[in-house]
């Protein structure tokens, strides 16, 4: 009996010990934070890149790209040092990096001139030009004076000088607009602004204009046009600069042989003859026809050494590049030119370093710092780079193995040096950034910036893990899965499988821990292969690991697990090398766990070169072609003018048919209804179409400066018509009706329903008293914002897209959309809600809402009932548009405050649980508000019982964006585009994902995690109490009965 | 026998003197919906619904007239009352269920029942 009592004892302490034990064990859990979401800073595809010594001992590489980011990356990792984001309309034109300073120009039609500091990113000083009547579009250039740390610029139609010490500019010079200005080229007393004349009937030709400047005055030395037939930005054109030489420009014309060689600010002669083949004996003149001429000093502003360029021509059908150094010779000051290197560069991508190197920092080493990089593909799946710096033979060399399917093919290539050691930084099409070394066929390290441009995204449901052992088994013996036995089997060997490894890894307490060492900043940041080693082809329990599948501008569709962002599968789009700008990503055949048939991806692009719309369809587990037989991007031919998944499925390819729109301008003057293609197109195909049991209805006109909607009604063929159906057929639509805006208004945005956003779980909102008032649910709901003439002011209409009702239409005579001030809305469930800049009194339909007049971002939401009394609904049981039903509408202002660039709602299994809108704010963070808390049932005044019990709080204007409800946290999410939200298994949460510029993935749950154990919750305190009890049982059991004996017998 | 009449009769009332007392109790315990107040309100419906339950039992030992006879007293005004006021027990407990808002009266009770509207067309 004392044993069993010390016993019991013991089994408790050891409880004890143990739940004590475990809670310092989940006490080393790092906060969820980096976990549950992940994040990709990025920078975009470079359209310039710098790598420069900005002080005697750091270098980086600075680049400007066509996301309008303006960044520095560490040359040794490809790690962001730092970037800013400029505003979606401000592109960088001109980047220049001298002294430690970083020197931008950017704006299209208000030009900035920044001048960043180049080790922190900070702004140093800057100057804005007002947008300017007389501004030519594609002006624009940019340098620093050297010495002064002023700068030169042409920003809208003046040329100016920019000191950090004042605000104006020391002088500025009108230009009249006779030439767009595209180069500055900065002397030592004087600067030449050098652009393409604008032609005039006297001189009908393409001629370049130089104005020479003096740079203390900004008066016009000598203003004068040379070079006929000559444009900037012409492979027959270069600029040389040089202190010690002057400046040169060399051209050769179209069916000239020789060079003609104009020094700058010399008009008399106009230009020297230099023929070529004394640089390059084996020119011959047919050659020379062939040749293209590239300057390779990136920053030849810089150069105090003889001023180089490179020409590419033909011979023999090889292609050979030289590259040629200007001197002057003796005494006698006469211009001579020398090949110092010369090389064969079949298909190559030339690059080169200038000298990007300050004063006194030269790269040190036997090499020479101005060397000349050939980047040539050498067999199906790598690249290899020679550098050249004299001579035939390279100095240094190397190769990188990589498929071009994955990234597309080289484009650009720049050389640089870390610590004399060669690097070459080689860009392709798709978007990929990668710094190679000699001696390795990997690179050092790489940046895949192509997601920096996705166009859309879908997410792909995966299968559970529980199938995963069925999943092999399908591989290897598919016979077995025949048997549900066999599968009961196989799960339970599955199951046993993994409680084995949760038991041999320690109950699972030490597995985290282990995370929780390597969940630094680095691990956050997503760490990935140049080449998955396997495609993520089994999900989770919960549904919470799906592959996003992400199709970008740039022509690359990507597949990332929504755990930690890993990357599945990576494919680049291109026709006849020309990479497709993706626009849409369907999912067209989901994953079926049992089904033998892949999940299929299809997606529709542009093509560059004919601007005609491509599909591509792909396994969306493994990226590879469906058919390997076939040419992977199908050119349709034509141009839609949209595309949507319909609901139906092709019997052949058993998969979701989609559907374009193909709608021709001059179709349009002639009063023709646009047409509807199908694909995939076959007569069997347009059978399936013709299955659906509803009539199909399409919008158009539904973009950007528009002033009239239509709608048509998708006509189906005739049952002979249908068996001579051909490939490129396709259907006619029947015009339904037309809607014309007001005078004077034009269409700023069309917005329907997101995928989902529209389905719901309750019919109705219940109110205080029980009662309720029925949800208007339209899915052929559409809100457009209109812009009213010049004064300002946005109109709003809620259109149906099926009869062209106007449901509902308000006016916001304040409102100013801008570039800079978008209009944004969405709709979820019976809710629209929008976002616009506001100025003035804030008016809803000639109803003053607030007597002050509010500045700032305001959100309107309006909540679409079926009547303004309670319990009183339609009953009739299909919803046709033209039953005319008109919602009665709710509505509340909100005061932001801060702009949105993007809106969502998460999206749950059932839709149960509420919804949170999603803001992607302009500070860069993804914001979660709760739906309740932009009810337009707020009352004005305090709630009463009922409103209380209908949850609604008092209604207050401004909007409180909570930090805690910052689901990107820490977070900086810059340039948000769009965000997307898909279900999970679990009902209380919802998958996020917000694209633009960066990618942020996180999950959430809007109404709590109500149906999940809180990571506090201790299963192993939860089984060793279970055991604890049935020891305890076991022990106490024969001590009670043996009690109870005694007691019979006393 | 018209003692065991009247004894039945004070049986029969017996309940009417529990209402005030349940009452009371049942507006000490609110109207909110509660662990006490359900308590409170189950208890009123269940106690009048078990004692209608045991009426014939409860008035047993009065409608026997000696002990082995099979004659028996006419009591069904007493039971009738009985009943009735028991029934009166449960309809406040009906009541109080309906002021908590237990009783699927309103529309809103039936919402989640009422099917989703079929679109007759689809657009895109």
């Amino acid at each position: 009996m004392l044993s069993s009592i010390s016993l019991s004892k013991a089994a408790l302490s050891v409880t004890l010990a143990l739940s004590g034990l475990s809670s310092v064990a989940f006490g080393l859990f790092p906060d969820e934070a980096g976990r549950i979401d992940w994040h990709r800073a990025q920078i975009g595809a470079p359209t310039k890149l710098i790598p420069y010594m900005f002080n005697a001992t750091n270098m980086g590489i600075f680049a400007i790209t066509s996301r309008n980011t303006l960044a520095s990356l560490d040359p040794s990792n490809g790690e962001i040092f730092w970037r800013q984001v400029f505003d979606s309309d401000e592109p960088i034109k001109a980047l220049r990096v001298r002294d430690g300073l970083v020197l931008t120009l950017s704006g299209n039609s208000e030009s900035h001139v920044r001048v960043w500091d180049a080790s922190s990113g900070s702004l140093a000083w800057g100057f804005s030009q007002p947008p300017d009547a007389n501004f030519r579009r594609g002006s624009g250039a940019a340098e620093f004076i050297e010495g002064s740390g002023d700068a030169v610029a042409v920003v809208g139609d003046s040329f100016v000088r920019l000191t950090p010490e004042q605000n104006t500019p020391v002088w500025e010079l009108p230009l009249n607009a006779t030439a767009s200005y595209k180069r500055i080229v900065v002397g030592e007393k004087t600067a030449f602004v050098v652009g393409d004349a604008r032609p005039t009937k006297k001189k009908p030709q393409s001629r370049l204009q130089v104005v020479e400047v003096d740079l203390e005055t900004g008066a016009v030395v000598q203003k004068y046009q040379f070079a006929n037939e000559q444009a900037m930005g012409s492979d027959r054109l270069v600029f040389l600069q040089s202190k010690e030489y002057g400046n040169y420009v060399v051209w050769r014309e179209k069916k000239s042989i020789v060079w003609f060689v104009h020094r700058l600010g010399m008009h008399e002669p106009e230009w020297e003859l230099y023929h070529a083949k004394l640089v390059q004996v084996e020119l011959m003149p047919e050659d020379m026809l062939t040749s293209t001429l590239h300057e390779v000093d990136f920053d030849p502003a810089l150069n105090q050494d003889l001023p180089r360029f490179a020409m590419t021509y033909q011979k023999d059908g090889k292609t050979k590049t030289v590259v040629v150094e200007m001197f002057l010779k003796g005494d006698s000051q006469q211009l001579e030119m020398r090949k110092v290197a010369g090389f064969r560069s079949d298909g190559a991508v030339l690059g080169s370093c200038g000298i990007a190197w300050p004063k006194g920092h030269k790269a040190v080493g036997a090499h020479s710092e101005r060397a000349v990089v050939a980047v040539r593909s050498s067999a199906a799946d790598d690249v290899s780079w020679r550098l050249y710096t004299d001579g035939k033979t390279p100095m240094h060399m190397g190769k990188l193995v990589y498929d071009r399917d994955t990234y597309g093919p080289v484009v650009s290539a720049v050389p640089y040096y870390v610590d004399s050691e060669p690097r070459v930084l080689i860009q392709t099409s798709g978007g990929l950034l990668a710094a190679l070394a000699q001696g390795s066929n990997a690179p050092v390290w790489f940046r895949d910036e192509s997601l920096a441009h996705a166009a859309d995204m879908a997410f792909l449901e995966l299968a559970a893990p529980v199938s995963s052992a069925e999943y092999a088994a399908k591989a290897t013996d598919p016979s077995v899965l025949g048997s549900p036995v066999t599968r009961f089997i196989l799960r339970w060997v599955e199951t046993l499988r993994s409680t084995a490894s949760w038991v041999t890894t320690g109950f699972g307490i030490f597995g985290p821990a282990s995370d929780a060492s390597a969940s630094g900043e680095a691990a956050r940041s997503v760490a990935e292969q140049m080449k998955p080693s396997s495609p993520i082809v089994v999900g989770d329990h919960f549904g919470f690991r799906k592959l996003s599948i992400l199709g970008t501008s740039t022509g690359v569709v990507a597949a990332l697990s929504t755990q930690g962002g890993v990357r599945s599968w990576t494919r680049f789009l291109a026709e006849n090398g020309t990479a497709v700008s993706i626009e849409n990503v369907f999912v067209t055949r989901a994953n079926q766990a049992m089904s033998s048939s892949a999940p299929l991806v299809t997606v529709v692009g542009r093509s560059q070169i004919t601007g005609n719309t491509v599909v591509a369809t792909l396994n969306a587990l493994t990226g590879e072609p469906v058919d390997s037989g076939s040419q992977l991007v199908v050119d349709l031919g034509r141009r839609h003018a949209k595309v949507f998944g319909l609901p139906a499925v092709d019997p052949e390819s058993n998969q979701q048919l989609l559907g374009f729109v193909y709608h021709d301008k001059q179709q349009q003057q002639q009063q023709q209804n646009p047409q509807l293609g199908i694909w995939p197109s076959s007569a069997r195909a347009v059978r399936a179409f013709c299955g659906i049991s509803q009539p199909v209805f399409f919008d158009l006109g539904d973009g950007s400066g528009s002033t009239q909607i239509s709608g048509y009604r998708a006509l189906c063929p005739k049952d002979a018509d249908r068996d001579a159906w051909a490939q490129d057929s396709l259907l006619s639509a029947a015009s339904e009706w037309v809607f014309d805006l007001p005078a004077g208004e034009t269409l700023i945005s069309a917005t329907d329903y997101q995928h989902g956003a529209q389905s719901t779980a309750l019919l109705g909102r219940v109110l205080g008293d029980r009662s309720v008032l029925y949800k208007y649910l339209n899915p052929h709901l559409v809100t457009l914002a209109t812009r009213i003439g010049d004064s300002g002011g946005i109109a709003i209409y809620l259109i149906d897209r099926v009869s062209g009702a106007l449901l509902y239409s308000t006016v916001h005579a304040n409102a100013r959309v801008t570039g800079k001030q978008p209009f944004l809305a969405i709709q979820s469930e019976n809710r629209v809600i929008y976002q616009f800049w506001q100025e003035g009194a804030l008016e809803v339909s000639g109803a003053k809402r607030h007597s002050e007049a509010v500045r700032g971002f305001v959100t309107v939401v309006a909540d679409l009932y079926e009547s303004s009394k309670p319990d009183d609904r339609d009953q009739s049981r299909v919803f046709s548009s033209y039953d005319l039903l008109l919602p009665h509408v709710i509505t509340s202002a909100y005061v932001s405050p801060e702009p949105a660039t993007a809106l969502g709602v998460t999206r749950t299994g059932s839709n149960i649980s509420t919804r949170d809108v999603l803001f992607g704010l302009a500070s860069n963070k993804l914001l979660g508000l709760p739906d309740q808390m932009l009810d337009p049932r707020r009352p004005r005044n305090a709630p009463t019982k009922d409103e209380q019990a209908e949850g609604l709080v008092q209604y207050a204007a401004p909007l409180v964006l909570d930090p805690k409800r910052v689901l990107s946290h820490y977070n900086s999410v810059a340039g948000i585009r769009r965000i997307a939200s898909a279900p999970t298994h679990l009902e209380s949460t919802a998958l996020v994902s917000a694209y633009g510029l960066d990618l942020f993935f996180t999950r959430t749950s809007p109404s709590g995690t109500f149906d999940q154990l809180s990571p506090s919750f201790s299963k192993v305190n939860l089984v060793v109490t279970t055991m604890a009890l049935v020891v305890g049982c076991l022990l106490g059991g024969p001590m009670v009965r043996r009690k109870l004996t005694n007691q019979a017998w006393a | 026998m018209e003692l065991r009449a009247k004894k039945a009769w004070e049986v029969a009332m017996g309940p009417a003197k529990t209402l005030p007392m349940q009452a009371f109790m049942a507006w000490m315990s609110g109207t909110s919906v509660s662990i006490f107040s359900i308590l409170i309100t189950g208890m009123i419906l269940m106690t009048p619904f078990k004692t209608i339950m045991s009426v014939q039992q409860t008035f047993a030992p009065l409608e026997r007239v000696a002990k082995g006879s099979s004659q028996k007293l006419d009591l069904t005004l007493q039971k009738a009352a009985f009943i009735a006021i028991n029934l009166a027990g449960i309809l406040f407990g009906i009541y109080r269920l309906s002021i908590m808002g237990l009783l699927p009266t309103a529309s809103s009770d039936w919402l989640a029942f009422i099917p989703a509207k079929a679109y007759s067309e689809i657009s895109f």
